[in-house]
């Protein structure tokens, strides 16, 4: 199922509870996700990923998300700017959250590299599933596969430079003198 | 090769372009319109009835004494009532109460035109020059009596208001960038200047009329940028008392002046063109900050004490100071205090959800005084009703404030329903006052410091029972029971984006708007992942005694052990030691689930009496 279409996405994450489904590929590259729009459907994804990972360690997940904006030139600067930030701030909490869920139980995700100047990515948006040992739409999971199969296309989130303490300043209050 | 294209701006010489900017100002300026057109007559009648050349010396002989006479007046004024280095006021500021310049300036066109007439023997100049002498001598009189006006400091004061107030209001607008211009500004700087220069010297008198200037320059408007002044100057004195050579007393009672005299305003109606919402925000934002601010100095006035930095004497006013204008800032917020001294006390400015939460959200970080009595202005001002529970005996305001909005028979009134709007589903409203908890949570005083007892005022005590009354306050909200659901909950603490135009964005808008001057960085949730965690296990945590842990436990030890490991050393500092630990517990799910037993203090003394 590709597109970032509303009914198709909460299709495939309804799909997605089924017992048989034994692996997820979720690929949200478009910078529609990025939009305020798009932000109740993109927490409505990541919650149900998060739910799915929780309830059955079993099942491999794999996402793949932009590393970094390509090169748009029809967007204002604030626009921009606020890409800018949605985006490192969806990173953020992918990255957390993936962080406070026991090993056994994190999402992989894949941070699409995207090289200077370029203008698109070749992902397509979409959610895959494979129910027992097969993938529902195998073209599009195998082009999914074949990014995270290409050396250097992707590298792993990871919550290794997460300050788990927080700031300094929570436990000691006097360095913003 | 040729010359580079002149710029334009070399055209014009730079006095045309002064000339010009001063013909420019005569629309907006009535005095120099009034000089420039006593000059415009005066010129007619030299025309139309030129005087003798001998009339004309005898004119501009006794005009010369007097203008020498003013000259000298005002030499010895300024000799004697301004400092040469003080840049508040500046001679800019004075030049243009004084219209020193002008007075200058017509003396000199006016000299100028007498001796041109007499050298050549032409009678219109001359006369047109000792007219304007005459002119310049009416004007100097005129700016004598201004500088004279300024040599008392009643009359400095005024003038230093009128100026603050101007610019003020002139960098308040427009909201964005409005920390950029206040930086840059040549006036607020030079008055910070000043303010610094008067606290390093511990000239209490100089810093109690800055800040009596201030109050009064923004005490008409001023805008955000007024706001924001008072609280950069409340945290200069508080610093020059902490660190420096202010005298404690004196900052302390300048910044409650301050701070007090934002409170008026914001519990005033809505002026005019205002939506009573907007007011109500703007009263949230205000009362938020003064309150968040309050409890850091505290914080730190305690911790810089307990390293022996600052003295206890000064830690001691500023935590009297914190507390004392924190309880008088509740007493704004909540509709029917206590003890009202009459009905101007009566009500709250504070209306609606985005301003009530946006202001318990400030007011219970940094581990504030009187945090769990929040609650109550909150829970009438969103219920429309009072709570009639005590938090001392363990009673759950939150809970109560839950059941009342979202029950099979919720509280029914236009205050309810607005607040049912607000927060959507039950959902919401758990996971925003999950967020709020995170920063409370997060920023609790370290228990490992040892609390002077000079420090210890009513709520600002190390009293492990009145902490555990203020974690319990939000620990005793409970949308979950097991292990599973506060994973879950977890993982939509941090997760949970929302989009712009959600409720928790607008609290953190509304309680920290553009512009706001505060010391401290405004910290999302997800940015405290040990207090995330330590907010979700307080909820599963046993509240009495004997009541079962084993779902707590079971979801600290799910989570990686780098997180349980931060969680524990967060417990460590924020909550006190059981005396039931055993010495040496290296177990991090065991420390933190025996440190939330302080949850367990509350209400006992209710179980004793029984």
């Amino acid at each position: 199922m590709t597109g970032t279409s509303p009914a198709v996405w909460r299709e495939g994450l309804g799909a997605m509870t089924d017992p048989a489904v034994t692996a997820v590929m979720t690929v949200q590259c478009g910078l529609e996700w990025l939009r305020p729009a798009s932000a109740a459907l993109r927490d409505e994804i990541d919650e149900a990923v998060t739910e799915l990972a929780l309830n059955r360690s079993d099942v491999r997940i794999d996402r793949i998300v932009l590393h970094s904006l390509p090169a748009v030139t029809d967007t204002s600067p604030a626009e921009l700017t606020a890409l800018n930030s949605a985006h490192a701030d969806w990173l953020y909490r992918l990255a957390v959250a993936g962080a406070l869920l026991p090993d056994s139980a994190r999402p992989r995700v894949h941070r699409l590299i995207v090289a200077g100047g370029q203008r698109t990515v070749d992902a397509v948006d979409g959610i895959e599933l494979q129910v027992n040992g097969a993938w529902s739409h195998p073209g599009a999971a195998a082009a999914t596969l074949g990014i995270l199969c290409r050396g250097g296309a992707t590298t792993p989130l990871t919550g290794y430079d997460i300050d788990m303490d927080g700031p300094f300043g929570d436990a000691d209050p006097s360095v913003y003198l | 090769m040729s010359d580079p294209q002149p710029r334009s701006g070399r055209l014009v010489p730079g006095w045309v372009s002064v000339a010009a900017a001063w013909i420019k100002s005569l629309a907006r300026d009535r005095r120099r319109a009034a000089l420039a057109g006593c000059a415009a007559v005066l010129l007619v009648a030299a025309c139309v009835a030129p005087l003798a050349r001998q009339d004309v010396i005898d004119s501009v002989q006794f005009s010369i004494a007097f203008f020498a006479t003013l000259l000298t007046g005002e030499a010895v004024i300024f000799a004697i009532s301004f400092s040469p280095s003080s840049g508040w006021p500046s001679l800019r500021e004075i030049d243009s109460h004084i219209a020193f310049r002008e007075w200058v300036v017509a003396g000199w066109v006016a000299a100028m035109l007498t001796a041109i007439g007499l050298l050549g023997g032409s009678a219109i100049p001359g006369t047109y020059g000792a007219l304007l002498f005459l002119l310049a001598d009416a004007f100097g009189m005129f700016s004598f009596i201004r500088l004279f006006g300024l040599a008392s400091a009643d009359g400095r004061k005024r003038l230093l208001c009128r100026t603050l107030a101007d610019w003020l209001a002139r960098v308040s607008v427009p909201a964005a960038g409005l920390r950029q211009r206040m930086s840059d500004d040549r006036v607020l700087n030079a008055y910070l200047g000043q303010l610094d220069e008067a606290a390093a010297r511990s000239d209490g008198n100089g810093v109690r009329d800055l800040a009596d200037e201030l109050a009064e320059a923004s005490g008409a408007g001023g805008g955000p940028a007024a706001t924001a002044l008072r609280m950069e100057v409340v945290h200069r004195l508080a610093r020059a008392a902490l660190v420096g050579k202010l005298d404690p007393v004196v900052a302390s009672g300048a910044a409650e002046m301050l701070i007090g005299s934002l409170l008026p305003r914001a519990s005033a109606g809505p002026p005019d063109g205002d939506t009573a919402q907007g007011a109500a925000q703007r009263a949230a934002a205000v009362m938020s900050q003064a309150s968040r601010y309050l409890a850091w100095l505290a914080s730190t006035s305690l911790t810089l004490s307990a390293r022996e930095v600052t003295t206890a004497g000064a830690a001691r006013e500023l935590v009297a100071l914190s507390v004392r204008v924190r309880h008088h800032i509740l007493r704004v917020a909540d509709p029917d205090p206590p003890y009202a001294a009459g009905t101007a006390d009566l009500g709250t400015p504070l209306s609606g959800a985005v301003s009530v939460l946006a202001w318990i959200s400030g007011f219970t970080e940094f581990h504030g005084s009187h945090q769990a009595a929040g609650l109550y202005p909150v829970y009438e001002i969103l219920t429309g009703t009072k709570f009639l529970g005590n938090y001392w005996d363990g009673d759950s305001v939150l809970t109560g404030l839950r059941d009342a909005l979202f029950t099979s028979s919720p509280a029914a009134n236009p205050a309810a329903d607005a607040a049912r709007q607000a927060f959507g589903t039950p959902g919401q409203f758990d996971r925003i006052w999950t967020l709020i908890s995170v920063g409370a949570i997060a920023t609790l005083r370290d228990v490992r410091l040892a609390h002077p007892p000079e420090l210890i005022r009513p709520e600002f005590t190390p009293d492990h029972q009145l902490l555990g009354a203020y974690l319990r306050t939000f620990a005793s909200h409970r949308y979950f029971t097991t292990a599973r659901q506060a994973m879950t909950a977890l993982a939509s603490t941090v997760g949970h984006a929302g989009q712009p135009g959600d409720l928790w964005p607008a609290i953190q808008a509304t309680g920290a708007p553009t512009g706001s001057s505060m010391p401290m960085p405004a910290v999302e949730p997800q940015q405290r992942p040990s207090a995330c965690v330590l907010a979700i296990a307080s909820r599963l945590a046993p509240l009495a005694a004997g009541e079962p842990d084993e779902e707590l436990r079971a979801f600290l030890t799910g989570l990686p052990q780098p997180v349980l490991d931060a969680t524990a050393r967060l417990a460590t500092r924020a909550l006190p030691d059981p005396e039931t630990e055993p010495c040496g517990t290296q177990n991090p799910a065991d420390v933190v689930i025996g440190r939330l037993r302080v949850l367990q203090l509350v209400g006992t003394h209710r179980a004793g009496a029984a």
